[in-house]
Order: C-alpha cells, then structure tokens, then sequence
C-alpha cells in the first residue's frame, strides 16, 4: 500500500529519532508488537503530522487504520516529495490564515468585518485586528493565525484554523472538517492520493 | 462523533503524560494525541527531548557513581525537605 509519511530533516523520524535508510530499504517492526509498527498517513491524515520532509512510502503486511493514521509492520521510503518545501510550505500557512479569516468574517461586528473582507496581505489583517480595539475571540483566531503564517510555520497555522473552526462550529467535527479542507488543499498541490 | 473539541490533549495534559510516553505505558490512542500536539507545538516538543536526555542521563547513574561529598549534600538537602525546611541550599 503506497501512503505518505513526515520525516524530519535528514529522514529522520520525528518522534523516535529513528534515522531512515535510503529509499527502497525495507525496516520492520515486530508483527506482534502493534505498538511499534511503523506510522503513516493516509492523504486525509497529512496535515495532522506536518514536518520537514515528506516522503511517500510503501507499507506492506497487514495495515491497521486509525482515526488519524495507519501503522505497519513493515515500510519502506519510495520517494521524497519534492513539491513539500518552505515556499509551499508559506503558501499552505498563508491559505490556513485566510479561511481562519473566512470562517470568523460572520461572527465579527460590522466594522471589523468590514475591514477584513478581501484583506488577503497577512499583516494587514494582523493591523485590521489591532486597530479594533480588545478583539472578540473570532477576531483573536484570526490575528493569530496571520502572525504564526508569517513568523512561526504551517503546522501551528494550520491548528490554528482547525481550532477556530472547532469553536464556531461543533467541536470535533468542524476540526476535521478544516482538517479535510486543508487536505485538499494540499493534494492538489503536492499531488497526493489515496493508494492501495 | 464525540464532542470533544480537539483530537489531541493541551500542554497541561502533556506534561502530565510526558513519563509515560517515554516509557512506552500510553495507550495507542493517547500516544497518537500526544504525537498530535508535538506537530505544531514547539515549546512541548522542547520540553519532551529535554526530559528524554534527563531520563538517559538519570538511567546512567548508579549510587557507586554519586562522589561521596555530592550524595552527602544530596541527603543532607532531603533531611532538611523531610524535616519541612523546604528546598533551601543543602
């Protein structure tokens, strides 16, 4: 099953420190130990578990699907995905910005709505905001999500969005709502599918 | 569909978890909320690799290998916590 996976620099596994070996080399985990088989993402789960490096991977054996990933017990790098780099990484974080700004614009009073309908350079939306006064919470999603697309990266952007989405909407379902938006988002750009 | 607002935990929740992560106790599902969080949060992805380098660090020591002026400090330090003199200097 070909699937995706975050890597941090070097190919290194950001939660193990596991360092991965060249593409094409198998690495297995014991099939017995569930706990430790190898994580990957389907392309719904990418922007759950942005990194550095993205790689597309090959699981084989069983394949055990979770809410938020699959594990195996056996996988292997096939490529890196090239497209995933700072520059789209800045362009995912600004769009996450601009549907946080999207998603608040109903719920602000009129003249903030007003100043930030069509608004779509990050720091004036950031300004907008300030020059309000003490902002409503909608607002404040919206200032924060500006200033972590320009200053902080797209994994905090993007929570950022999910969150607000998650307040306006009905919790749980409206994050991964956001969190499938954001998917997409990302597939077409990176070219990402479903594979079996 | 649960109601909970957010797929993983907060900070607060993490640091409390943080012993159990790195001894491989959490469930799957709390291990994959936890993973959640360290995606995005900086500060708590800081705090776990500071506590895995204090764990190894902690598993090399034995009691032969505290130098005997430090273990005597050491006990010192806890009699005057035990006797509720706080953490003051040993």
């Amino acid at each position: 099953m070909i699937a995706y996976k975050f890597l941090s620099r070097g190919a290194v596994a950001p939660f193990t420190g596991f360092p991965w070996p060249d593409p094409g080399a198998w690495v297995s985990a014991r099939v017995d130990r569930e706990d430790a088989w190898i994580h990957a993402c389907r392309r719904g789960d990418v922007p759950y578990w942005l990194d550095e490096e993205l790689w597309r991977v090959e699981l084989a054996g069983p394949v055990r699907e979770t809410r938020y990933q699959i594990a195996s017990p056996r996988a292997r790098l096939v490529e890196r995905i090239a497209g995933w780099d700072p520059s789209l990484g800045r362009a995912y974080a600004g769009a996450c910005a601009l549907r946080a700004r999207d998603l608040a614009l109903p719920h602000l009073a009129p003249a903030l709505r007003d100043a930030l309908t069509g608004v779509a350079d990050l720091e004036a939306i950031v300004a907008a905001v300030n020059r309000a006064g003490p902002p409503p919470l909608a607002a404040a999603y919206v200032s924060d999500a500006a200033n972590n697309a320009l200053h902080v990266g797209p994994a905090t952007t993007s929570y950022i969005a999910c969150m607000l989405a998650s307040r306006l909407g009905d919790g749980l379902a409206a994050f991964e709502s956001e969190r499938a938006w954001q998917s997409r988002w990302l597939a077409e750009r990176l070219g990402l599918r479903d594979g079996r | 569909m649960t109601t909970r607002p957010v797929p993983d935990l907060t900070c607060k929740e993490l640091v409390e978890l943080v012993t159990d992560y790195l001894e491989g106790r959490l469930s799957a599902d709390d291990r994959t909320r936890f993973e959640l969080h360290l995606t995005y949060c900086d500060w708590c992805r800081t705090y776990v690799e500071q506590m895995r380098q204090v764990l190894a660090a902690a598993g090399e020591l034995t009691e032969a290998s505290v130098a005997p002026e430090a273990r005597d400090a050491l006990l010192a330090a806890f009699r005057g916590w035990k006797r509720g003199g706080g953490g003051g200097e040993p």
